[in-house]
């Protein structure tokens, strides 16, 4: 079974392999070669990712029936995953362009940065309900969209400062048109918005369900509380401001809530939903919201609790 | 097999004289049926574009050739023109060095402009036209068959036909594609009805675009050019409500001031709600004041962006060439070495068949003498493999030489002075 490091080097090649493309061809049979086998790489780097990853399942759901042992290892490493495949689907999609040196340093970093943390979980005390799961999932789902989103609006605004500049793209730096990166941006901000507000109210419910209330007063609720709302200001600003004209409405908003969502993950992993105890049966009673929702804000900033 | 090539083209001869040579599609046939009534045993193919007049002409043996002032001769009188006045402007070309040329104009890397898609079809619409008439034999199979293998591989392998090099075609493939990821929901518009816009359109059509508008200041003129590609037109009073409702202006007018002033289109923007826009002014003088494109979501291109475009486009095709060049020797190489394999393979035939055909006459002589008659068929049947082992031996030895050097320069010679001692044709 392939171990982290495995895959980290894989998708270390991909990325040197993506550096590389500024100094290949794109077109002709070097270009063809080079793209298959930057496809060869990422798909190996996938695979042994996707192994590892089932790997993990298989441990944390073989302690009892109903309950999932989950470590911060794991949600990066689940984090990580969800951002290569969105790499793997934008290689094949659009592998003219040179999406994967801004999508890449992120599956890196989280990457990495699980490799730091421990795999191991914390017992039979870290295990989460179904509801739990969906909530972890859903606030995953929201900072990968997140930060996909981020590399949409660079990409838009790299290729806008290209074309103001009368540089055409047609070059071995090709970037997506501005409408595509305008577009997948203001779904990565929409997309993040449902997702937040999905794990919000997942989040709410597992404890309703387990504890029969909410502490609504926590900090980290209120930080997550907080990086949602923005997610729906920031989606009803780029609408209003696209209506009226603005093309780089959605970009600002992208590129801003990358920055609030690192800052909320950060803030979040300050307080004690950052989960500095052990999660359990026993104690879930306290904090169970708190510590859920840090788990998977700062599984993409990988902060160990 | 021999070829030989006698043309002009844009390297060495200026376009009135190139005219005077250009052969119709009917003329080419007429031509070429004229050639062969004059050389029977000679196939031929006639080229002929905007940029070129080449007569190519191959047979199996250097006899059966006409000489390359024969060819002159020949296309100036199917002219009605004195070869004397025109005869420095032709090139001339034989073996090697017209299988080299041809490969180079099919990869197009000898045209006017370098990586041009059109010359490929042209020389291959060329060779089928000799075919279907019958003009072309095994040796133009070869060469213009393995033209075309040419012209795709230097395609695959160089990066020769990869940027555009046109304003138009740059314009809109390279710039509005760099904003626009489609354009069948995009609204166009062209002002100006000019020969610029005529060659903007197919380029605009071809990305998708479906909603485009014409408007000019003569309503006729741009009825006829929207006629031409079935599209909109709309007077030049509605030149303003058009800009407003635009995603891409393509501007190409006569008119010698700018027709869109900054402060008349800062109004236009903000009617807008300063929605994105690419003004591809391909007009000279320009029809957008340049200070437009400093606007916020104004990408506003002229001519002379596109051109440095354009420029460095060629550069890039022309960066190519000794790639492509390289591809054209190896294929060269390849094809004559194929036919010097085959040239030998057939001397080998030819030696085998006069000897075996010694062997024949000889055995039916010698069993027919008295004291033979009555041999038995053991013996007849030893005599028989006496004469083959004998033939085999003497053999052996003479074309296991031409074997060996078959890749070789000695092996034009060897095999000449075999085809010569043996009498082999």
């Amino acid at each position: 079974m392939p171990n982290a490091t495995c895959f980290l080097i894989a998708y270390s090649v991909v990325f040197v392999l993506e550096l590389a493309r500024w100094r290949i061809p794109s077109t002709g049979k070097i270009g063809w070669w080079t793209r298959v086998i930057l496809v060869a790489a990422a798909s190996v780097s996938l695979f042994t990712h996707t192994l590892y990853l089932l790997d993990r399942i298989f441990l944390a759901t073989s302690g009892t029936n109903s309950t999932w042992a989950i470590s911060w290892h794991d949600w990066g490493i689940l984090s990580a995953w969800t951002l290569a495949v969105a790499y793997g689907w934008l290689l094949i999609r659009r592998s003219e362009n040179w999406i994967g040196i801004f999508v890449l340093p992120f599956v890196l970093m989280l990457v990495g940065v699980a490799i730091i943390l421990s795999p191991k979980t914390l017992g039979s005390a870290n295990s989460a309900t179904g509801w739990r799961l969906l909530h972890g999932i859903a606030m995953m789902g929201g900072t990968m969209l997140v930060s996909l989103g981020f590399a949409m609006a660079t990409m838009y605004f790299l290729q806008a400062w290209r074309l103001k500049n009368k540089l055409t793209s047609r070059s071995r730096f090709q970037l997506p048109s501005l409408e595509y990166s305008q577009s997948y941006g203001r779904i990565c901000l929409l997309g993040s918005a449902a997702s937040i507000g999905f794990g919000m109210v997942s989040g709410v419910i597992m404890n309703l369900t387990r504890d029969g209330r909410v502490e609504w007063l926590d900090r980290g609720i209120l930080f997550s509380a907080g990086l949602f709302v923005w997610l729906v200001i920031a989606s009803a600003i780029q609408w209003q401001l696209s209506r009226r004209g603005s093309g780089d409405a959605t970009a600002w908003m992208n590129i801003l809530s990358f920055l609030i969502v690192a800052a909320a993950v950060a803030l979040v992993l300050s307080t004690p939903h950052g989960g500095n105890k052990m999660f359990g049966p026993s104690d879930e009673g306290q904090t169970s919201v708190n510590r859920d929702l840090l788990i998977e804000a700062s599984s993409s900033e990988g902060k160990n609790p | 097999m021999k070829l030989r090539m006698i043309g002009c083209s844009h390297h060495t001869t200026p376009v009135e004289i190139r005219e005077k040579f250009s052969f119709t599609e009917q003329q080419v046939e007429g031509a070429l049926n004229l050639l062969r009534d004059q050389y029977s045993d000679c196939e031929s193919v006639l080229l002929s574009t905007c940029n070129r007049v080449e007569l190519y002409v191959g047979a199996s043996t250097e006899v059966d050739l006409p000489t390359t002032s024969q060819l002159i001769q020949f296309v100036t009188d199917f002219h009605q023109l004195a070869p004397q006045a025109y005869e420095e402007h032709f090139a001339r070309l034989d073996g090697e060095d017209a299988i080299e040329h041809l490969f180079s104009v099919s990869s197009s890397i000898d045209s006017l402009v370098v990586g041009e898609s059109q010359i490929a079809s042209q020389v291959h619409e060329a060779y089928e036209q000799a075919v279907k008439q019958g003009f072309a034999g095994p040796a133009m199979h070869a060469v213009f068959q393995h033209a075309n293998r040419v012209a795709k591989r230097v395609g695959h392998e160089t990066e020769i036909h990869t940027r555009r090099i046109s304003v138009p075609s740059v314009a809109v493939s390279e710039m509005a594609r760099d904003v626009f990821e489609r354009f069948d929901d995009k609204k166009v518009l062209v002002i100006g009805s000019g020969e610029m816009g005529r060659e903007t359109l197919p380029y605009l059509m071809n990305e998708g675009a479906k909603s485009i508008t014409i408007v000019n200041r003569s309503l006729e003129n741009a009825q006829k050019l929207a006629e031409e590609f079935g599209v909109r037109s709309e007077p030049w009073d509605r030149l303003d409500a058009n800009v407003i409702s635009a995603d891409l202006i393509v501007s190409t007018t006569g008119a010698t001031e700018p027709i869109i002033t900054e402060s008349r289109f800062r109004k236009l923007q903000t009617a807008r709600n300063n929605r994105m826009l690419v003004i591809l002014d391909l007009a000279v003088p320009r029809d957008f004041e340049a200070s437009i494109g400093r606007l916020p979501y104004v990408y506003l291109y002229s001519v002379d962006d596109l051109q440095v475009v354009c420029n460095r486009n060629r550069t890039f095709r022309e960066q190519q060439l000794p790639k492509a060049k390289r591809i054209i020797k190896e294929e060269v190489e390849r094809i004559v070495s194929d036919w010097k394999i085959r040239a030998s393979g057939d001397t080998i035939r030819a030696l085998r068949d006069r000897a075996a055909e010694i062997r024949t006459s000889e055995l039916s002589r010698l069993f027919g003498k008295q004291a033979l008659q009555n041999a038995s068929p053991e013996v007849q049947q030893e005599i028989e493999h006496a004469f083959d082992r004998l033939v085999n031996k003497i053999l052996h030895q003479p074309l296991q030489s031409i074997r060996d050097v078959s890749q070789n320069e000695q092996r034009d010679s060897l095999v000449s002075a075999l085809r010569w001692l043996f009498k082999i044709r």
